[in-house]
C-alpha cells in the first residue's frame, strides 16, 4: 500500500513542478516579446569590421604599450602630431598643422590644429599636447624616444614648444610613434589617484583621444570593440568603418574558416604555408608589403672565438641564404646589411654575403681557429619555427667548416635574461627585430652603439667599435636627412666588413582580407595595425 | 558529528596543501633565469626604464622579502599583478575562472548523463552488437586526441553546415549584465532571454567535444563496475524476488557499481576545471587554460602562481566533495576513516 501512496504523491509533485517551468516559459517569452520593447536603434547604418586577432591586447594605454596588439588600438583610437603619409616613411602634419625647427635643433615650435575634440567632446589644444608628454615621460616605461625632451611648454592655446637637452635629429620621426600620442588630459584629471598619479588604471582599459574611434567593450580573453568617435574632427561622411569586433582567434585553423565564411574581414595572422592556396580563392586578397623587420643572428662580439673578425666572416660566407629563405622562410628576402630596405639609410650598394665555401675557408685560415674544431652555442626563443629551423640550417652549413652548432631554447623572458648577463650570453642568438620608429637611428644605434651593450640596452651583439659610436652620434645632429642617410650607409658598411651579425631576412608581411574589404593602406613603419578610418567593407560582396 | 570532524579536518589539511604549493611555485619561480621586467618594457627599454618596472611590481627585493609580501598579500586575497595582462591576477581570474566553470558543469553533466547510461546498456547487453557499438564510441574519446575532434567538430557544424558558432561565449552583438559571470545564470537572473539562448548556442560545441572525451572513461568504469556487480549473488536474489528488470539494474547494481565511476567523474571534473588548454584555443573560450598557457609562454610567474594555486584548491576540494559523494551512495561506507 505504502508504495501507491508514495507513487501518487510523486505524481502531484510532477505536476507541481511541470506546472512551474510551464508558468516560467511563458511569463519568461511574454517578458521577451512584450516588456523588452524595440531595440535601441543605431543612429545610422553602422559599417562593421571584423578583426581577428592572435593574442590578448596587453593594454590600450599608448604610454606604456609596445607590442603591436596596444600598437593597434592605439593607432585607432588616438593621433599623434605628426603621421607617416601613406606607405611612405614622409611625415605629414596631424593634430601639428606646421612646425619650424631652430637653426641649433634644439626647438620644435609646433602650430595646432583648431577646432579637434576628444572622444568626450573636450576640446584639444596645446595643454594636450604637453600634459600628455608629461605623462609619458612621467611613467617613464616607453619614453626611450624622448630622452632628449628637456621641456614641453604651451606658449599660446594652439602653439606648443619641445626643447631638447641636445641636438636629436630623429626627435620628428619620434613623434610620428604611437607613444608619442596625445591623450586627454580631462579623462586624467578625472582618473587619476593618489595612488596613480598617472591614472594608468583607467587608461589600461579604456581610450580617450582625439582619434577616430574609442574604445566601447573590452571583453577580456574574448576580444573588444571600437565605436566611432562622434566628434572626430574630419568627420563621418563617405564611407568609413564606423565600429570594429575584434576577436581573438589563437587557432590557425579556425582563423582560416572564418575568413573563408566570411566572419573575419582582415588578418594578419594566416599561416605562411596556407598562403600559395589561399591565393587561389578569389574570395581573398593577400597582400604582402615590407616591413621594417628583420631576422638576424646576433653575434657575441666579445665572447671567443666569435671575437675574431675572420671567424664571424667565415661564418657569415659559410651559411646558406637561399636555402634559409626558400625552404624556412618563404615571404620577404635576404638582408642587405643591418637594416630593412623599406627603411632610408639602407643602400643597395652594401655588401651582402653569398654561401661560398672558398672564402669561407680562407677566412677561417686567417683566424686563430684555422681547423675549426670549436663549438658555438645557438639560442632561440621557444615558439619560433623559423628560428629553430634556422639553427640547424646553421648547423649544417658549419660542419663544413668543422664547427659545431649546439642549439638551445628558451621562453623570451628567459632568453632576454640569459643574453642580457655577460656571463651568461651565448655565442649566437636568433632575433626578430621589430622597429616602429621611420628613423635609421632606433635600429642601428640600439643595435650597435658601445652604451647600448647589455645590461643597458638592446646591443646584443656586444659590439664595440668607437667609428661606428661616432658616426651614430653625429648622425642625430645633423638635421639634413640625406646627410644622415649616407652615415647610416656608412655604418652598415662597416657593420658587414666587420660581420657584426648574420644578416639573414628581411621579413615581408602578409595580410589577408576578404575581397569586400577595402582601402587598407600597408606602412612598413606600422606593421600589424590598421588605418581603421580610411577603410570599408561592401556587404554585398561578401560570399 | 561524524561529516563535520571529517570536513574541518580535510579543510585543514587544503590549506597545508596550498600553502605548500605556495611556496613551491614560489621559489621555482626563482629557479628560472627570467627577468619578466625587461620582457614588458619591450626590447628597445632602456636600463631605467626596466628598473622603474621591477619597481613598479616589487621585482627589485630580494627573493625571501618578495616571498613574505606574497604571502602576506595571498591573506588579502591579492595574487599579485599579472605581468602579460598588467591587471590583478585575481581580476582576471574572476573573468576567466567563470567562463571554465560554466562550461566544465555543462560538459560534465553531458558526460555523467550519457556516460553512465551507455555503460550500463553496455553492461546488461554484454557482448551483444549494441556493447561493441557502444564500446567503440567510447573508445573513441579515449583514443582522439581532444583538439583534432574540436577542429573536426568546429569544421562540420561551422564551416560547413554554418549551424554553429566558430566559437566564444556569446554573440558580440548581445548584451549581458555581469553579475556571476556564468552566462547562463547571469542572463536568467536579468531575464535576458536572447543573451540565455546566445549563451546556450555557444556552449554547445565545446562542451559536447569535452564531453564525449570525458564520457568515455566514465562509461568504461561503469561498464567494468556494472559487470562485476551484475555477476554478484544479490543480484540473482533481487531477480528471484520477481523485481522488475528496470529496478534491478538502476537501483541495485547501478549504485553499487557508481562508486569507482564517481571517483573518476570528479576527478574528470577537476580536470575540466583546471582548464582544457586545446579545446579552449580552439573555440575561443576566455577560460583559465588559456590564461595559463599565456602566462607560461610568457613566464608570467604572478599569473601562473595565482592560476596554480586555484586549479589546486579545486582538485582538493572536489575531491573532498567525492569522498562526502561516497557515504551518500553507499551508507556503509563512513567517512570518518
Amino acid at each position: 500500500m505504502s508504495l501507491i501512496e508514495k507513487k501518487a504523491l510523486t505524481k502531484i509533485q510532477a505536476i507541481i513542478i511541470a506546472l512551474i517551468i510551464i508558468v516560467a516559459v511563458i511569463a519568461g517569452a511574454a517578458y521577451y516579446l512584450f516588456m523588452t520593447g524595440p531595440e535601441e536603434a543605431p543612429l545610422e547604418e553602422e559599417m562593421e569590421l571584423n578583426v581577428a586577432w592572435v593574442s590578448e591586447v596587453t593594454t590600450v594605454d599608448p604610454h606604456t604599450g609596445w607590442s603591436t596588439d596596444s600598437l593597434m588600438v592605439v593607432r585607432g583610437c588616438y593621433e599623434r602630431l605628426v603621421r607617416l603619409k601613406g606607405s611612405t616613411m614622409q611625415l605629414e602634419g596631424v593634430l601639428a598643422e606646421d612646425w619650424e625647427v631652430s637653426a641649433d635643433g634644439l626647438e620644435y615650435t609646433f602650430d595646432l590644429r583648431e577646432g579637434v575634440k576628444f572622444a568626450d567632446g573636450t576640446p584639444f589644444n596645446a595643454t594636450a599636447v604637453k600634459v600628455s608628454f608629461e605623462r609619458l615621460i612621467g611613467i617613464g616605461q616607453q619614453s626611450h624616444n624622448f630622452v632628449a625632451v628637456k621641456d614641453v611648454e604651451a606658449i599660446g592655446p594652439y602653439t606648443v614648444k619641445f626643447t631638447l637637452e641636445y641636438p636629436f635629429a630623429p626627435f620628428l620621426n619620434a613623434l610620428a610613434t604611437m607613444q608619442a600620442s596625445i591623450t586627454n588630459p580631462k579623462a586624467l584629471e578625472t582618473h587619476k589617484t593618489a595612488d596613480d598619479p598617472w591614472a594608468m588604471d583607467w587608461f589600461h582599459d579604456w581610450t580617450n583621444g582625439t582619434g577616430p574611434y574609442r574604445m566601447k567593450e573590452w571583453r577580456k580573453g574574448e576580444g573588444w570593440t571600437l565605436v566611432r568617435n562622434p566628434y572626430y574632427w574630419r568627420g563621418w561622411e563617405g564611407k568609413h568603418i564606423t565600429k570594429i569586433n575584434m576577436e581573438i582567434v589563437v587557432e590557425p585553423a579556425t582563423n582560416r574558416m572564418m575568413m573563408e565564411k566570411g566572419d573575419v574581414d582582415i588578418s594578419f595572422w594566416m599561416p605562411k604555408e596556407d598562403i600559395p592556396e589561399l591565393q587561389l580563392n578569389p574570395n581573398l586578397k593577400i597582400v604582402e608589403y615590407p616591413a621594417l623587420s628583420t631576422l638576424y643572428l646576433a653575434f657575441n662580439n666579445e665572447k671567443p672565438p666569435l671575437d675574431d673578425v675572420h671567424v664571424r666572416k667565415a661564418i657569415s660566407y659559410a651559411f646558406d641564404y637561399t636555402q634559409a629563405l626558400a625552404v624556412i622562410l618563404y615571404h620577404g628576402k635576404q638582408s642587405r646589411g643591418c637594416m630593412p630596405s623599406a627603411l632610408w639609410g639602407w643602400s643597395n650598394e652594401t655588401f651582402q654575403y653569398t654561401k661560398n665555401m672558398t672564402a669561407a675557408r680562407e677566412e677561417l685560415a686567417q683566424s686563430a681557429y684555422p681547423d675549426g674544431g670549436f663549438t658555438l652555442s645557438y639560442l632561440y626563443c621557444g615558439g619560433v619555427e623559423e628560428e629553430r629551423k634556422l639553427g640547424m640550417l646553421l648547423q649544417s652549413c658549419l660542419s663544413e667548416l668543422n664547427i659545431d652548432v649546439a642549439i638551445e631554447v628558451q621562453p623570451w623572458a628567459t632568453l632576454t635574461a640569459t643574453t642580457t648577463n655577460p656571463e651568461t650570453a651565448r655565442h649566437i642568438v636568433a632575433l626578430f627585430d621589430f622597429v616602429f620608429a621611420p628613423d635609421p637611428h632606433f635600429t642601428v644605434n640600439d643595435r650597435f652603439h658601445s652604451s647600448r651593450i647589455p645590461p643597458g640596452g638592446y646591443n646584443w651583439d656586444y659590439y664595440n667599435n668607437t667609428e661606428v659610436d661616432q658616426l651614430l652620434e653625429q648622425a642625430t645632429l645633423e638635421q639634413d636627412k640625406e646627410t644622415r642617410a649616407s652615415m647610416y650607409h656608412q655604418v652598415d658598411q662597416i657593420l658587414v666588413e666587420e660581420a657584426a651579425a648574420l644578416f639573414v631576412y628581411e621579413e615581408s608581411k602578409i595580410v589577408t582580407m576578404g575581397a569586400w574589404t577595402h582601402g587598407f593602406t600597408p606602412n612598413p613603419a606600422l606593421v600589424e595595425t590598421f588605418n581603421f578610418y580610411d577603410m570599408y567593407v561592401v556587404e554585398e560582396e561578401k560570399p | 558529528m561524524g561529516i563535520q570532524r571529517f570536513f574541518a579536518k580535510r579543510l585543514m589539511w587544503i590549506v597545508f596543501v596550498l600553502a605548500g604549493l605556495a611556496v613551491i611555485t614560489f621559489f621555482v619561480s626563482f629557479m628560472v633565469p627570467a627577468d619578466p621586467a625587461r620582457y614588458f618594457a619591450g626590447p628597445h627599454a632602456t636600463n631605467e626604464q626596466v628598473e622603474a618596472l621591477k619597481r613598479r611590481y616589487g621585482l627589485d627585493r630580494p627573493p625571501h622579502e618578495q616571498f613574505v609580501n606574497y604571502i602576506i598579500r595571498l591573506f588579502h586575497g591579492d595574487l599579485g599583478m599579472a605581468l602579460h595582462t598588467r591587471r590583478p591576477v585575481i581580476e582576471d581570474l574572476k573573468i576567466r575562472f567563470p567562463a571554465t566553470l560554466e562550461l566544465a558543469l555543462i560538459s560534465i553533466v553531458i558526460a555523467t548523463l550519457v556516460g553512465v547510461f551507455v555503460g550500463v546498456v553496455s553492461a546488461v547487453k554484454k557482448d551483444t552488437l549494441i556493447d561493441n557499438v557502444m564500446r567503440v564510441f567510447a573508445l573513441g574519446g579515449v583514443a582522439l586526441p581532444g583538439f583534432f575532434l574540436a577542429l573536426v567538430f568546429q569544421f562540420v557544424f561551422y564551416a560547413r553546415l554554418g549551424i554553429f558558432p566558430s566559437g566564444g561565449r556569446i554573440d558580440p552583438h548581445v548584451q549581458l549584465q555581469r553579475i556571476t559571470g556564468l552566462n547562463l545564470i547571469d542572463s536568467a537572473i536579468t531575464l535576458n532571454w536572447p543573451a540565455f539562448v546566445s549563451s546556450f548556442y555557444y556552449l554547445i560545441l565545446p562542451s559536447t567535444c569535452l564531453a564525449y572525451i570525458a564520457l568515455s572513461t566514465i562509461a568504461r568504469m561503469t561498464r567494468s563496475s556494472m559487470l562485476e556487480v551484475l555477476s554478484q549473488d544479490y543480484m540473482k536474489t533481487a531477480k528471484a524476488k520477481g523485481l522488475a528488470n528496470f529496478k534491478v539494474i538502476y537501483k541495485h547494481a547501478l549504485r553499487n557499481a557508481l562508486i569507482p565511476t564517481s571517483t573518476v567523474i570528479g576527478l574528470t571534473f577537476g580536470n575540466i576545471l583546471g582548464g582544457s588548454v586545446l579545446i579552449e584555443l580552439i573555440f575561443r573560450w576566455p577560460g583559465v587554460g588559456t590564461y595559463l598557457a599565456q602566462s607560461m609562454i610568457t613566464l608570467d610567474f604572478p599569473a601562473i602562481m595565482g592560476t596554480t594555486l586555484l586549479i589546486a584548491a579545486i582538485y582538493v576540494i572536489v575531491n573532498l566533495f567525492v569522498d562526502i559523494g561516497y557515504s551518500i551512495i553507499d551508507p556503509r561506507i563512513s567517512v570518518e576513516k
